[in-house]
């Protein structure tokens, strides 16, 4: 009798017990917000330099210099300055040299066309590919110009999800018996790609330089303009920016992962399907 | 036929052995195969708050027979098992959909379990209640 009291009040205990608000509220809820701890990572690094991008970089003002308190005996520390790559990505903006890409695939020598037409015949085929205009934006710095696309969700052979779920972060749910076994026994795994059409005289190496931060990448369709602003060589001209043989177009790829496990997602450095067979797939070929 | 407290005992405590035990090695497996990752401790924290309780009610009335104070020829009353075993079964099969369920919604496994976690809670109170009142009614 003493025994099965005794028990009966551990149990008690223990009923009381899962009452009590747990840690598994604050560890897992974030699953599909996003969290502040990726966008640091940027932040931190230093990224490589063009000699264009490296001019746009300013010493600290008076301005600043003149707001600190006078005669206090603390040195105060001079300010860095932040590098034009880092800002702009702390920004939220497309940068150039762009990021660290995933895959990529170059299009070397684009021939004389005007900068304006290149883009029309882009974006007619990101249209046939199912991206609308709310579904890319254009960056701009000298003469070097961007077509960035809205993150959209892939699986692991590189196509898009169908509508709703491409544009949305929701983990897809399994559709097949072997999907169905695989999520529940190893958990969902999604991916998220976002491509970058640059156009850029410049030579740069795309796998290397910083990794975006997923909420960075995801913000720049907030960040960029719906109407390519033509700020090249030839942008007074009637006519704007020519193209010609100096020009190339990098197409870069940028792909996150996220696993039910985890609470953000994570650049991919290397995913399975290149660039190259992913434009392939979308039908935009050159 | 007279239900004894024995029976009622034995077949309570299969219930819930076996119940756990089919959770919990698929909870290995998982845990094994990378499904939760580094946060598996808070996946089996939720079972083990889920079971456990009214695992250890059970034990407790096993260790108290095995000590002499024996339940086995006692009668026991039919209403209150009825309602123990059955709400037993259903509790296990609503955790057992939590983890059958996961891979064909959109919500992570973490996402379930934070949802599931206070009306499990209030569940697990009543069955408990039932099952102690159950033995306790009996021996008195």
């Amino acid at each position: 009798m003493k025994a099965v009291l005794s028990s009966l009040s551990l149990t008690v205990l223990g009923v009381f017990l899962i009452g009590c608000p747990g840690d598994m509220a604050t560890n897992n809820s974030s699953v599909n917000r996003p969290t502040n701890t990726s966008t640091t990572v940027n932040v931190s690094g230093t990224p490589k330099l063009t000699p264009t991008t490296t001019t746009v970089n300013s010493m600290p003002t008076n301005s600043t210099a003149n707001s600190q308190p006078a005669n206090t005996g603390v040195p105060t520390p001079l300010p860095t300055a932040t590098p034009p790559q880092v800002a702009k990505q702390d920004e939220g903006q497309f940068s150039f040299p762009p990021p660290r890409a995933t895959t990529f695939a170059v299009k070397p020598q684009l021939g004389q066309i005007p900068l304006r037409d290149f883009f029309a015949d882009l974006e007619a085929k990101l249209r046939g590919a199912g991206y609308t205009y709310e579904s890319y934006r254009h960056f701009s710095h000298g003469s070097e110009f961007a077509l960035v696309t809205k993150m959209e969700q892939i699986n692991a052979e590189g196509n898009h999800l169908p509508e709703p779920l491409r544009w949305s972060e929701y983990l897809p749910a399994a559709d097949g018996v072997s999907s169905y076994a695989n999520y529940l026994l190893k958990g969902k795994r999604a991916y998220f790609r976002t491509l970058a059409f640059v156009v850029s005289q410049a030579d740069f190496n795309p796998s290397g330089g910083q990794s975006p931060a997923f909420e960075i990448a995801k913000g720049w369709i907030r960040k960029g303009h719906i109407i390519m602003q033509d700020t090249g060589p030839g942008a007074g001209d009637p006519q704007g920016t020519v193209l010609n043989e100096n020009y190339r177009c990098y197409i870069l790829v940028y792909i996150f992962e996220k696993h039910t496990s985890e609470d953000s997602e994570k650049f991919m450095d290397w995913f399975p399907v290149s660039a190259e067979q992913q434009l392939k797939q979308m039908n935009i070929t050159f | 036929m007279e239900l004894t407290m024995g029976y009622c005992k034995d077949k309570l405590l299969k219930i819930w052995s076996i119940g756990f035990a089919i959770l919990f090695l698929l909870l290995i497996v998982q845990t094994f195969m990378g499904k939760y990752g580094n946060k598996y401790a808070d996946v089996v924290g939720w079972l083990v708050a889920l079971t456990v309780p009214t695992l250890s009610l059970m034990f407790g009335v096993f260790i108290a027979d095995k000590q002499g104070t024996s339940l086995q020829e006692i009668p026991a009353d039919r209403t209150l098992y009825k309602i123990a075993s059955v709400s037993s079964l259903i509790y296990f099969l609503l955790i057992y959909l939590v983890f059958l369920v996961e891979p064909l919604v959109s919500y992570s496994p973490f996402q379930l379990m934070d949802i599931s976690k206070p009306f499990f809670g209030v569940l697990n109170g009543f069955i408990t209640l039932i099952i102690g009142y159950f033995f306790v009614k009996r021996q008195t």
